[in-house]
C-alpha cells in the first residue's frame, strides 16, 4: 500500500492518525451516559411488620377502617407506580403479583360470611406476614449487581430530582426578579406602540448587579431605553439567588415589553 | 508540527461545549407612572425679601414638572445634606428616598443688578451628570429662567421638547368687561393685550409667537384685528361687509384663513397677512366656519353643516372640492391639529355633552379625551402632549388640560371671572 515513491513517513502518520481516532472514540464512549436517566418519581415501598387495619390512625385518611380489604388493596398500587427504575421493578413486581392471588382468596371467603370478618382479618394478617417474610428473605438474597443498580438508579433519580427541583428554583427566581423590576418600569415614556427591549446584566452571588446593564436591543425610543435602565438600577440589588441555581442566573437577559398587558 | 496542531485542535473540541445561554427573564408591563425627581432648593444670594416676592426657582421647576403629569417631585426637606454643587452630592442619600434624578443649583448676584443662575441635572442611579447650564439674567427674568430649566430637565428625561417656557392666551370676562390676555403656560404673569366692553373672541397665534389675530366686537360688528405682542400696535385685517371671524394663521405666517358672511352665508376665505389678496376658498350654500391649516400647509380643515349636521371637512389650501373627515357622531366642530399633523382634536357633542375628542389621521381611530361636559376650543401644546381647552365648571368658564393619551387630566387654577377660548402659543427658542 505504501509505494516506493511515497513518503516513507506516511505509514507512521497513518498509524498515529488511527490512534488519535481511537483515543477520541474511547473518550466519546466513556463519557456517554448509557444509562437512561430516570424521572424524579421514585417508588417508596414500605415494608410493614403489621397491618394497618388494627391501627386506623396509621392508615390513609379514608374513614373506613372496618373494611379490611380496602386498605390492603390500596397498598397494592403503591408498589407498582409506572415510572419505576428498572432494577427495582423486578423486585417489586413480585410483591403485587404474589399478594394479589392471596388477597383474593380471603376476600372471596369474606364476602359470603360477613360474620367471620374478624377471623378473616386475622388470617390475612398472617398471610401478609408470611408474604413479607418471604419477600424479606428474597431481598436479602439480592445479588451485588442488583444492589449496585439500585444505588446507581437512586443516585440518578436523586440527580434528576435535584435537576427538577433546581428548575423550580429557577422559575421561582425568575418570578422574583420580574416582580422586583416591573414596579419601576415607566411605560409613559415608551410611546404608544409595542416596543421591546433587552438588557443584559451580570449578577453577583449576593444578587447585586455587577457593572452596568448592557442594552442589547433598544426600543427605538431613547427615553424608553433610559427609563427601563433606571428601573433595572432602582431594583438593584435583585433577590439573592439560592446556591443551587447560582450558576444558571449569573448572566441574565432581561426582556421588556412595557406596553403589553400579558 | 502539523500533527501537534491538529491534535491540539481535536483536543480543543473536547472542551465542554455546554455554554449555557444566559437565562432570559421577561418583564411585561410597568407600574411606574412618573419619574421620581428631587429638586433641591437653589442656593441663593438674593435677599430674603426679594426671594419671598416671587416663588423660588426650585418651587417653579417643581410645579412645572408636577403639572406635566410625568414627574413625581419628591420632598427634599427630610434629607440632611442639601447640595448646591455636584461636589456636595451624596448619591446614596438620594437613592434612599427612591429618587432617580436630582436637580441642584445656585443663584448668585452679579454686578449691574444681574444674576447668574447655575443648575445641574444628575442621574442618581448612574451617578452621572445629565445636564448643566448657566444663565446670566435680570431679576425680572427669574421665572422664565426657571421654566427654561424645567424644559431642559423635561427634555433630558422624557426625550420630548419641554413647553414650560411657552405662553398661552385666553379671554376673560369680568364685570362685563372682556380682556384678551397672554400669560405664562403656568398661568402666572397675565398681561392684557386688549380689553373692551364688547366681546372679544377667537384669538389665534402667529407661528412666530409675536402676533395675535382676534375678533373684536368693539365696532359693533365682528372685525378681525392683528396685534403685535412686541410693540402693542394693531391693525385691521378684515372688515368686510357682514361678519369677519375665525382667523387662523398659515404655518408660514404669510396668510390667514378667515370666515366672512360677505356673500350671504359663512364661507371660508384666504387673505394675506397684510390684509390684501382676498380669495374665496369654499363655495357652498351651507355654513362653513372655524378653518385651520394642516401643519404641512396643504389643507384647510373646517366645520360645515353642508351634509345636514355639523361635521369636519377639508379642502386643499389651493382650492378644490371639500372632503368629509368625521363620520362618527352627529355633531363634530372646532378642529385643531397636533403640531406633528398626526392627530386632530375637535369637539363632539353626544347626549348633550360637548367633549374634547382626538382622531388619529392615519387610522381614523377616535378617542374621547375629556371627562368634563361643556368643552370648547381645544388647543395643542407645541410638543403635542397636552391639549388645553375651556370648559364650564359650576357655571364658570375654566381652563383645563388633558394629555393626548388621555392619562393626565388637569384643571388650571381659576383667576376669577370667566375664562374662555384659550390658545397655546408656539415654542420659544
Amino acid at each position: 500500500m505504501i509505494r516506493k515513491h511515497e513518503n516513507p513517513l506516511a505509514f507512521r502518520a497513518g498509524v498515529l492518525s488511527i490512534l488519535v481516532h481511537i483515543v477520541l472514540l474511547a473518550i466519546l464512549i466513556l463519557s456517554f451516559n448509557w444509562k437512561a436517566v430516570q424521572p424524579a418519581n421514585i417508588a417508596q415501598v414500605e415494608l410493614w411488620d403489621s397491618l394497618p387495619a388494627p391501627k386506623p390512625p396509621v392508615i390513609e385518611p379514608t374513614p373506613q377502617p372496618p373494611e379490611p380489604p380496602k386498605p390492603v388493596i390500596k397498598e397494592e398500587p403503591k408498589p407498582e407506580p409506572p415510572p419505576e427504575p428498572k432494577a427495582e421493578i423486578q423486585i417489586k413486581k413480585k410483591t403485587p403479583v404474589e399478594v394479589k392471588p392471596k388477597e383474593e382468596k380471603p376476600k372471596k371467603e369474606e364476602k359470603p360470611k360477613p360474620d367471620l370478618a374478624e377471623l378473616k382479618k386475622q388470617k390475612q394478617d398472617e398471610a401478609l406476614k408470611k408474604l413479607q417474610q418471604e419477600l424479606l428473605a428474597e431481598n436479602t438474597k439480592t445479588t451485588q449487581d442488583e444492589q449496585k443498580n439500585e444505588a446507581q438508579a437512586a443516585a440518578q433519580a436523586h440527580a434528576a430530582q435535584s435537576a427538577a427541583a433546581s428548575k423550580n428554583e429557577v422559575d421561582k427566581y425568575i418570578g422574583l426578579v420580574s416582580s422586583k423590576i416591573r414596579p419601576f418600569v415607566n411605560k409613559q415614556l415608551c410611546g404608544t406602540g409595542k416596543p421591546e427591549l433587552m438588557y443584559e446584566i451580570a449578577l453577583l452571588p449576593t444578587g447585586e448587579i455587577s457593572g452596568s446593564p448592557r442594552l442589547i436591543k433598544g426600543s427605538g425610543i431613547a427615553a424608553c431605553d433610559d427609563a427601563v435602565e433606571r428601573a433595572i438600577r432602582q431594583a438593584n440589588p435583585l433577590p439573592k439567588p439560592s446556591a443551587e441555581i447560582l450558576g444558571q442566573v449569573r448572566d441574565l437577559n432581561l426582556k421588556f415589553r412595557p406596553n403589553d398587558d400579558n | 508540527m502539523i500533527k501537534f496542531r491538529s491534535l491540539l485542535f481535536f483536543l480543543s473540541l473536547l472542551l465542554p461545549l455546554s455554554s449555557q445561554a444566559a437565562l432570559t427573564i421577561e418583564i411585561v408591563g410597568g407600574a411606574a407612572q412618573q419619574i421620581p425627581i428631587a429638586v433641591v432648593p437653589f442656593a441663593s444670594s438674593l435677599s430674603s425679601q426679594a426671594e419671598s416676592q416671587q416663588d423660588s426657582i426650585a418651587n417653579i421647576i417643581g410645579a412645572d414638572l408636577r403639572r406635566s403629569g410625568l414627574f413625581r417631585v419628591l420632598e427634599t426637606h427630610g434629607v440632611v445634606n442639601q447640595p448646591h454643587d455636584i461636589a456636595q452630592v451624596k448619591y446614596a442619600e438620594w437613592a434612599a428616598i427612591q429618587a432617580q434624578a436630582l436637580t441642584i443649583g445656585s443663584v448668585v448676584s452679579l454686578p449691574g443688578n444681574r444674576l447668574k443662575v447655575t443648575f445641574q441635572l444628575l442621574d442618581v442611579l448612574k451617578q452621572t451628570q445629565l445636564a448643566g447650564l448657566e444663565y446670566n439674567i435680570t431679576p425680572a427674568q427669574l421665572r422664565i429662567t426657571a421654566h427654561r430649566i424645567a424644559d431642559v430637565i423635561y427634555q433630558k428625561l422624557t426625550g420630548e421638547m419641554g413647553v414650560f417656557a411657552t405662553r398661552i392666551t385666553y379671554i376673560t370676562k369680568t364685570n362685563n368687561r372682556y380682556a384678551l390676555q397672554v400669560a405664562d403656560a403656568d398661568g402666572f404673569n397675565p398681561q392684557t393685550v386688549v380689553s373692551s366692553s364688547e366681546p372679544i373672541i377667537s384669538p389665534s397665534w402667529a407661528p412666530d409667537g409675536t402676533k395675535l389675530a382676534y375678533v373684536s366686537f368693539e365696532k359693533k360688528k365682528p372685525v378681525i384685528f392683528v396685534q403685535s405682542l412686541v410693540s402693542g400696535q394693531r391693525y385691521v385685517l378684515a372688515n368686510f361687509k357682514g361678519n369677519n371671524s375665525a382667523p387662523s394663521w398659515s404655518p408660514d405666517g404669510k396668510r390667514l384663513a378667515i370666515v366672512l358672511t360677505y356673500g350671504a352665508n359663512s364661507q371660508v376665505y384666504i387673505i394675506n397677512a397684510d390684509g390684501t389678496g382676498l380669495q374665496q376658498l369654499t363655495h357652498s350654500a351651507a355654513i362653513d366656519t372655524e378653518p385651520v391649516w394642516s401643519p404641512d400647509g396643504k389643507w384647510i380643515y373646517f366645520t360645515s353643516d353642508r351634509g345636514g349636521s355639523p361635521q369636519i371637512y377639508r379642502t386643499p389650501a389651493s382650492g378644490g372640492d371639500a372632503q368629509r373627515m368625521t363620520f362618527e357622531g352627529s355633531y363634530n366642530v372646532s378642529p385643531h391639529f397636533s403640531p406633528d399633523g398626526k392627530s386632530l382634536a375637535y369637539i363632539r357633542q353626544e347626549q348633550g355633552r360637548f367633549r374634547v375628542t382626538l382622531q388619529d389621521m392615519a387610522s381614523g381611530q377616535v378617542q374621547i379625551l375629556s371627562e368634563t361636559a361643556k368643552d370648547e376650543s381645544p388647543s395643542f401644546a407645541p410638543n403635542g402632549r397636552m391639549i388645553l381647552y375651556a370648559t364650564s365648571i359650576n357655571g364658570r368658564g375654566t381652563l383645563a388640560a388633558v394629555s393626548a393619551d388621555g392619562r393626565v387630566k388637569q384643571r388650571l387654577s381659576e383667576t376669577g371671572g370667566d375664562v374662555r377660548e384659550p390658545a397655546w402659543g408656539p415654542a420659544t427658542n
